[in-house]
């Protein structure tokens, strides 16, 4: 199919964003897959039209956020109601230094609602308020008006963890 | 540990060389069915498109076969009612396959999710309602010429006939109705209030 090759190159050097956003929302390694097939399967279908006016990683980040928000599930395994202990793993090796603060402040993201922990994947993926505002399809005030509250909700929330 | 200090560890702990897939195994995924709910209602409304093409099919057929008088207008009206359900079927579709092929920003991605879902329930709940008082009144007629047509019947009650006719058509719309809203809401209600609480978060300042 005409672009395939150049899809799954693509994929295949920013596959890491795909990852990262399943492990933020998703537990258990099931999920996680399904997740990424989703993912994978939505650029596809709106690779056609990506134009190149963003950087690929950006569109990707849309994609794979928009998907992971509106994912289906038919049956009741939410984040909710998992193991917060497995997101640990979500963004960084655990034998880092501050271990605990670490863990807390892992187990406080995972709390977030969906919407807010895409913000926060925005923002530790270094996205300025303006990109951010582009990929959640809000204003550069909203994003700083929200990041103000999750710093807050996050700081009091990983406090009660340790 | 505020989150600009958990910035800093993971963007120098990014490494970044975590579980990759090989470009056969995502060409392999790409291959494979998809469970979004666009792609779960898009297979529905195929589905109910196949089905709405046989009853179009069915009417003529019995269009040709059964010249009663109650036969033509029937598939008349069944006709009209599968065309008017094809134009609606594929508005939809159509947007489905525009939100596919262009994906939106997370707020608007939610919105239109929200549309399309909101769209095709009511689509489909409606559909069951408005067909049930055709089927009703079709099945009147239908029991009126089949009496008439008998000599042996010549002291039918027709105000008890009609009234326990209507009395069970309302109760059955009344069954219809209750079952149908629970079984969309079963389906696909969570889910909805679900998307429309993420739009309510994302739209507060």
């Amino acid at each position: 199919m005409p672009g395939e090759k150049d899809f799954i190159q693509s994929i295949e050097q920013n596959q890491k964003i795909i990852h990262k956003v399943c492990n933020l929302y998703m537990n258990n390694e099931q999920d996680k897959k399904d997740l990424f097939q989703e993912i994978l399967l939505a650029a596809w279908k709106g690779y056609g039209n990506f134009k190149g006016d963003a950087k690929f990683s950006t569109w990707l980040y849309r994609v794979a956020l928009n998907t992971a928000i509106t994912f289906y599930r038919k049956d009741k395994r939410q984040i909710e109601t998992a193991e917060l202990k497995e997101q640990v793993t979500v963004f960084v090796d655990n034998n880092v230094p501050k271990e605990e603060q670490l863990t807390a402040m892992h187990m406080a993201i995972a709390g977030l609602s969906k919407i807010d922990k895409a913000l926060v994947m925005l923002y530790l993926e270094d996205y300025d308020y303006n990109e951010i505002g582009n990929v959640m399809g809000i204003t550069v005030n909203n994003v700083a008006v929200k990041m103000s509250r999750i710093k807050i909700k996050l700081k009091e929330s990983a406090e009660k963890y340790l | 540990m505020e989150l600009d200090d958990f910035k800093q560890l993971y963007r120098e702990n990014d490494s970044g060389d975590r579980a990759t897939h090989s470009a056969g195994e995502l060409e392999d995924c790409m291959r494979s069915k998809t469970r979004s709910i666009t792609g779960k209602i898009k297979r529905s409304i195929l589905f109910e498109f196949v089905v709405a093409v046989f009853f179009v099919a069915l009417a003529l057929w019995s269009w040709f076969h059964y010249p009663s008088r109650l036969t033509r207008p029937f598939a008349m009206l069944t006709i009209a009612l599968c065309c008017i359900f094809f134009l609606y079927l594929g508005a939809l579709y159509k947007k489905i396959v525009a939100y596919e092929k262009a994906p939106p920003a997370v707020k608007d991605g939610l919105r239109q999710v929200i549309t399309i879902l909101q769209q095709f329930t009511r689509l489909y709940f409606q559909f069951t309602m408005i067909t049930l008082p055709i089927v009703f009144i079709f099945g009147l007629i239908a029991g009126y010429l089949e009496i008439t047509g008998d000599a042996r019947v010549q002291f039918f009650n027709w105000f008890r006939g009609i009234l326990f006719y209507t009395i069970a058509f309302i109760l059955w719309w009344i069954i219809m109705y209750f079952f149908t809203r629970w079984y969309i809401k079963k389906l696909y209600g969570n889910y909805l209030m679900q998307l429309q609480q993420q739009l309510k978060d994302i739209e507060n300042g």
